[in-house]
């Protein structure tokens, strides 16, 4: 049990096995900025030591910099090489061989990096790949309607593969999903992904897909 | 929480960790359940574009990432609170 629920209040008990980072704005009265109205109570009575402090560091302002991205496990590095797009063709059940078109994206100050396929469609899905410690891993947000995550479980000199992760929360014998990959770097603008799925407790035949990168004219 | 690098057009924020919904989990905030009394006083709405693509992580990957998170946003110029 990762929370108990008291009429609409959601209590955490105890650390869950899955769990995100969140952000929230919070607004201090800073700034000339127009604050927000519901806000304006609030504002006004701010007096914490904190808002102090805030204020002070407000006055020693630098220009907008860059967001330095930090250096990640070797086989991550190797995978931002992939940054920007790729085409090739792939064979979807019930489909027969459809273009297909992958964009890489570097987040979250280069420690993320996103794998999107089939943009604009219904069956568009994004794969996150980071270093969990100093090991490359990566979450899967599937057509399938699950998340499995996977890590590496090997690598040479021109391939990665990845395994499933147990601690994703998918049971592999209920559940259908993402089960291991294979991303084989052919050349420096050719890959070709390998993936292998668990459909109803049974595991399927490898599928690879060969991309090319798209090169901006 | 002071950011020496601070980019005034970027809003102070803070950064949690949490095995619920960001939403639920900042309606607790507001509530007062296990809350950041900064969160509670000043803290006006979440900033999904910041963090939905890192969710969610096995919850020690996720622990690990609130710091990185926090970390990236002061070099990005935020003021970032919590985030440890």
């Amino acid at each position: 049990m990762e929370a108990i629920d008291f009429g609409s209040q959601k209590i955490q008990m105890r650390c869950p096995e899955q769990a995100g980072s969140f952000v929230v704005e919070m607004w201090f009265e800073l700034n000339n900025e127009k604050q927000p109205k519901n806000e304006r109570n609030i504002v006004k009575t701010v007096t914490s030591v904190c808002a102090m402090l805030l204020l002070a560091g407000a006055v020693s302002l630098n220009a907008a910099e860059p967001v330095h991205a930090k250096k990640g496990s070797p086989e991550f590095e190797r995978m931002k090489s992939l940054v920007g797009s790729w085409t090739g063709k792939t064979e979807m059940p019930g489909q027969g061989v459809v273009d297909l078109t992958v964009q890489y994206k570097l987040l979250a100050g280069g420690s993320v990096l996103e794998e999107r396929c089939f943009q604009g469609t219904p069956g568009e899905m994004i794969t996150m790949y980071y270093d969990q410690g100093d090991k490359l891993a990566m979450t899967h947000y599937c057509a399938l309607g699950n998340r499995p995550a996977m890590t590496l479980a090997s690598s040479d000199s021109s391939s990665l593969k990845f395994d499933f992760d147990a601690a994703c929360g998918i049971d592999p014998t209920k559940e259908s999903h993402m089960h291991a990959l294979t991303i084989h770097f052919d050349d420096a603008d050719t890959i070709t992904t390998t993936c292998k799925a668990i459909m109803d407790g049974k595991e399927t035949e490898p599928h690879a897909t060969t991309l090319k990168r798209v090169k901006s004219s | 929480m002071l950011n020496p690098a601070r980019n005034p057009r970027k809003p102070i924020v803070y950064v949690g960790l949490t095995g619920l919904t960001p939403q639920e989990r900042f309606a607790n905030h507001k509530m007062g359940i296990k809350s950041s009394s900064l969160v509670r006083r000043y803290g006006i709405r979440l900033l999904p574009e910041l963090y939905e693509h890192l969710n969610p992580m096995p919850y020690a990957a996720a622990a690990q990432m609130e710091k990185d998170l926090a970390e990236d946003l002061r070099r990005a110029g935020y003021t970032v609170g919590g985030g440890h």
